[in-house]
């Protein structure tokens, strides 16, 4: 595929070419079919697992990653109709997605980005994501689904989606950023703020919208190093917030690479809104370490 | 082994004993390459003085022959446990990584707090 020069592009035409370009990833038709019946409220665990069965090797994927040392669950879990009963729709919907994009990005050639460490990070993110929605939700006075730890986990997951995507598509604009890494020793945001007229992140979200995933997830990876502006759903802006420590997180934690060396600014208005305090912090890093020791089943999807 | 100023602080330097702050947190590891904009990281800390390794035998001589154990106190005189070499280079890498944003007070304490952890990690 020839794409224009980088110059040229803008968040705009990175949309349409996430829109219009033929051969973009694009979601199984399983994923994809799963991905509509979850967000149909008439839909049962039997439908879902009417999809996934048709596709063995996805279904084995799943089953794979539900009964490893992760979940902890004592009793084996051997049918995706199970998986949504113990699990709910959402995390199989975001089991399915995640098998696929390990599938689909995790061994795209010769990159820019050192691949093994950016899907180390990408992991580190969603494990620290799902310890963050957990805790949040287990916070006093606070009325938060616990649920939102398995949205948080995907948000985690494909925060940084956006640098595959320019690894695999945008190749000559991610070489441009990571030389500007090189050279200046900063972060890759601030390189791509000097280098590029779009971000991973917005490129990220338009590959999801393309995807048709819901908006809260679209826009926490749209907005994980900026606060949206304007007024935002609780539960959205909430998510947006994980996600953001999430990527701080891994890197406090040294998990993986995101693509530089350096720390993001822990941004005021999201830590405000997690209303964590340090001693809480501290905690939740001490979960995150024991977490990713449960976790190799997803580094041996890559 | 000489003690300098932080202020003295110039690329390439080696710490010869670790720096810790007023609780007797590991700030850097011995065997650190220093850089100069450690100068204001320590400088924030309160700290004034870092023991560096000499730039030769000849000036580790002037210091009367320092014992291993001397070797590995931190500056400030307490004990350290011994550095492993995987938490000697992940303090480094965090060193590095924070560095930009110690002047905020949070990213200071996630600092800390990412620290501890490596050193339970290691």
């Amino acid at each position: 595929m020839r794409l224009r020069p980088a110059e040229s592009l803008t968040m705009e035409s990175v949309q349409s070419l996430v829109d219009t370009v033929g051969d973009l990833p694009t979601l199984p038709d399983v994923v994809a079919k799963v991905n509509r019946l979850v967000q149909d409220p008439r839909t049962s665990a039997a439908d879902i697992n009417g999809v996934i069965s048709v596709d063995v090797t996805l279904s084995a994927r799943i089953l794979k990653i539900v009964n490893s040392p992760y979940y902890g669950f004592h009793r084996r879990i051997t049918t995706i109709t199970y998986a949504v009963v113990i699990l709910g729709f959402n995390a199989v919907r975001n089991l399915a997605l995640s098998a696929f994009v390990f599938d689909a990005f995790s061994r795209s050639g010769k990159s820019p980005l050192n691949l093994p460490a950016f899907w180390r990070h990408s992991i580190g993110a969603a494990v620290a994501a799902a310890a963050t929605g957990r805790f949040v939700a287990r916070q006093e006075g606070r009325e938060v689904d616990p649920k939102i730890a398995e949205d948080a986990f995907m948000c985690g997951l494909l925060h940084d989606i956006g640098k595959v995507l320019m690894s695999q598509y945008l190749k000559e604009d991610l070489t441009r950023v990571m030389e500007e890494v090189e050279r200046a020793d900063c972060l890759f945001l601030e390189s791509e703020a000097e280098t590029l007229s779009y971000t991973h992140a917005g490129a990220g979200a338009a590959l999801l919208e393309h995807w048709e995933l819901p908006e809260t997830i679209c826009s926490a990876v749209r907005t994980h190093h900026h606060p949206p502006e304007g007024t935002v759903a609780g539960r959205e802006r909430l998510l947006a917030a994980i996600t953001h420590l999430s990527d701080i997180l891994a890197r406090a934690l040294l998990i993986g690479s995101g693509g530089d060396r350096r720390m993001p600014q822990l941004l005021g208005a999201y830590r405000d809104e997690l209303g964590l305090s340090w001693e809480e912090m501290g905690s939740l890093m001490d979960q995150v370490q024991g977490d990713m020791k449960r976790a190799a089943v997803f580094f041996s999807l890559t | 082994m000489k003690k300098i100023a932080v202020a003295e602080i110039t690329d390439g330097l080696v710490l010869a004993r670790p720096v810790t702050d007023g609780s007797g947190r590991e700030l850097l590891a011995r065997g650190l390459s220093l850089q100069v904009q450690h100068a204001d990281l320590l400088a924030r800390r309160g700290i004034e003085f870092v023991m560096i390794e000499a730039e030769d035998a000849s000036t580790s001589g002037a210091g009367g022959g320092s014992t291993e154990a001397e070797d590995i106190a931190p500056v400030d005189g307490r004990n350290a446990s011994p550095v492993s070499p995987a938490a000697k280079e992940a303090l480094e890498a965090l060193a590095h990584a924070f560095e930009p944003v110690l002047d905020d007070p949070d990213m200071q304490k996630l600092y800390e707090l990412a620290c501890d952890c490596a050193r339970r990690r290691a």
